[in-house]
């Protein structure tokens, strides 16, 4: 894996534990992932028509509009789960399009689900400890008879997974299998194992969808944490814009699979288009 | 949720054995492990044996189908070329000591687990389960074939287990290198369970999408799964054609493979424990209903217990498989877990 041209030469090094998260997260500002003219067809529905956005280091970018407008198939594709026809994804100069979603996850791309995609059968302490999986070297035989460094490093990089327990305030429900939680602390978990990927950007696909108040406000906060401590950034999508609106420093709405507005919350919901959309869409005004 | 019990240091969870009723457990079993063949007759140290190849055959596929979710009706083959290979290698070396043939034996056995994986890139659920009942008749097919090398439908001896010039033979014999067979498969697929690899297994298992976006190349680790299960099961075919002293395509058949599965879900898939008793549990069944229906013959006559004992047999089996799908999908290891955290909590009930 050492020798593989797509991980960065860095890559090793981010075996350390949490501060190594800042070594290339520090520049604010920088454009961090761009997206280029994406199309996306499924047979006759084109999902992406010519998408194009960018997402800048430390700002929480939101992804709004309103259902089937073509945002889960936008960050499938970043992610590399969809594959668009067209268009390129690039991280820093490199273009993602065509890799394979374990290397994009390398190149420092965390990501959550719409739909709840945690490891049923596994505890939340496993559950996060997975996302450590490409930052572990020790390979099947050393993992077979537990010995030396593999396990010094296994031991390493659970305490990783601790402070991210720790840091989601979990701590009480390490071992409890994730089945047994409440779908907001489920939600909870899987931002958790997205942070022990390490990312430089978070891919946050409706993650307060189907919440209460509380564990919304729970979430919106953990979210402002991760840009603000550990300075991610972050691409959240949602599907109302009132959340958007408080937490988010810039907006890209869609629908029908184009971008029919961009800019700061405030101005966002100024485009006529987009109060059009949402109007349309929805019979409602957005906040 | 519960409250029982709880650690303080982290650390302390990378036991292997974190409670104290688990110990007890472990400390009887060493005990009678020890003891047993002191203790029981010919006829019944013979099933241990048998159980015990059942169980490292066992660890292989819950490792493939209970941890990777990947099913696998293929099983047999991989017994069937660990015997071969066994057959084959110890029959033009007999001087090679037994531990060297039968990772020989595991070790080109894994290698035809690659060319299992292969169709699991593509194909889940049902698809993979033909495929691999594909991969079992090509095998099968090929042994029968392949005369000269693996004696045909005839089938084909095995020397004595040699260990520089020793020969282990009999029941009391084999006995001890089962037990060490056992103990340290158990021991090392419980390491390779709480490790990278085991984890990145058992996210497959549970979302395969999900664990690709976590970084775990799919490809390879599915490969890997099938490589070691198909390992396990080479030693345990390599055992068996040791302790048996000859094979023939006979003992592999199709019966087999749905024996072994049928150890698994009765056991608990994703369990190594429940393996253990699952892999006992089919192995003495037959057994047990050669008894049942001895003893229906005794209480009426009119009953023919020896053209009735395959019926039966297949009977309990299917019984088995059912029952403890709908009831305890969590297999004897889910009543133990009960059990347990009934004793862990008492006497408080949570
Ligand atoms: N795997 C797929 N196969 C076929 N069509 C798809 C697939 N994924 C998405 N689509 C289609 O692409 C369009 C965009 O869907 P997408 O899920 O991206 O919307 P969305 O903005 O995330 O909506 P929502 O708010 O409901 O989550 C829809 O018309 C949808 O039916
Ligand atoms: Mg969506």
């Amino acid at each position: 894996m050492e020798k593989d041209p797509v991980v960065p030469h860095y890559w090793h090094r981010r075996n350390e534990v949490l501060p190594s998260f800042y070594n290339y997260c520090h520049e604010k500002g920088k454009v961090c992932l761009e997206a280029r003219k994406l199309t996306l067809r499924f047979g006759g529905i084109t999902a992406l028509d010519g998408v194009s956005f960018h997402v800048q280091q430390g700002e929480i970018h939101a992804i709004v509009g309103p259902n089937g407008a073509g945002k889960s198939s936008l960050l499938n594709c970043i992610s590399g789960l969809y594959r668009p026809q067209q268009g390129e994804i690039l991280v820093r100069g490199q273009d993602l399009v065509g890799l394979s979603p374990d290397k994009i996850s390398m190149l420092g791309l965390g990501r959550t689900f719409q739909r709840l995609a945690l490891f049923k059968g596994m505890t939340v302490l496993e559950n996060i400890f997975v996302g450590r999986h490409s930052f572990i070297r020790a390979g099947l035989l050393a993992g077979a008879f537990y010995w030396g460094k593999g396990v010094r490093e296994d031991i390493r990089n659970q305490a990783m997974v601790e402070e991210i327990i720790e840091f989601l305030e979990i701590e009480h429900l390490r071992n409890v299998p994730v089945g047994e939680l409440s779908y907001g602390l489920q939600k909870r978990v899987e931002l958790g194992r997205a942070l022990a990927l390490e990312p430089a950007v978070l891919l946050l696909d409706e993650p307060v969808a189907g919440m209460n108040l509380e564990e919304k406000e729970d979430m919106a906060r953990f979210i402002l944490d991760v840009k603000e401590d550990l300075g991610l950034a972050v691409v959240l999508i949602e599907h109302e814009l009132d959340m958007v609106m408080d937490i988010s420093d810039r907006v890209t709405v869609m629908n029908f699979g184009r971008v029919i507005g961009e800019g700061q919350p405030a101005q966002v919901v100024q485009i006529p288009e987009v109060v059009a959309a949402y109007v349309g869409a929805e019979g409602q005004r957005p906040a | 949720m519960r409250s029982g019990y709880f650690k303080v240091d982290y650390r302390r969870d990378r036991e292997l054995f974190p409670l104290f009723i688990e110990r007890l457990v472990l400390a009887v079993a060493v005990v009678a492990a020890i003891i047993l063949p002191l203790i029981t007759d010919r006829y019944l140290l013979h099933l241990t044996n048998l159980t015990m190849i059942a169980i490292v055959g066992a660890i292989g596929l819950n490792l493939l189908m209970g941890y990777t979710g990947q099913v696998s009706l293929g099983h047999a083959a991989f017994l069937a070329i660990g015997g071969y290979t066994t057959a084959i290698v110890a029959g033009y070396l007999p001087q090679l000591p037994f531990p060297v043939v039968i990772l020989i034996a595991g070790a080109v056995t894994s290698v035809t687990g690659l060319l299992a994986a292969v169709p699991a890139f593509r194909l889940k659920g049902l698809y993979l389960a033909l495929s691999t009942l594909a991969f079992y008749y090509i095998v099968m097919f090929i042994i029968l074939k392949a005369e000269p090398l693996t004696g045909g439908a005839m089938g084909r001896h095995i020397p004595e287990l040699n260990f520089f010039g020793l020969e282990l033979d009999g029941e009391y014999a084999f006995y001890p290198v089962g037990l060490a067979i056992v103990v340290l498969g158990l021991v090392l697929a419980k390491n390779l369970l709480r490790t990278k690899t085991g984890r990145a297994w058992k996210a497959i298992r549970d979302w395969d999408l999900a664990a690709e976006a976590m970084g775990v190349n799919l490809r390879m680790y599915k490969t890997l799964s099938f490589t070691t299960g198909a390992f396990y099961a080479g030693v345990a075919g390599s055992l068996y054609a040791y302790y048996i002293g000859f094979i023939s395509p006979q003992d592999f058949t199709f019966t087999v493979s749905v024996n072994y599965i049928a150890m698994v879900i009765v056991g608990g898939m994703g369990t190594l424990a429940g393996t253990v008793a699952g892999a006992a549990f089919i192995t003495m069944l037959p057994n047990w209903i050669n008894q049942l229906a001895g003893y229906l013959q005794s209480l009426w006559p009119a009953f023919q217990a020896s053209t009735a004992v395959p019926y039966l047999e297949r009977l309990f089996f299917g019984l088995a498989i059912v029952l403890f799908l709908i009831f305890e999908p969590e297999g004897l290891f889910g009543l133990w877990k009960s059990l347990r955290n009934y004793l862990v909590m008492w006497p408080f009930r949570y």
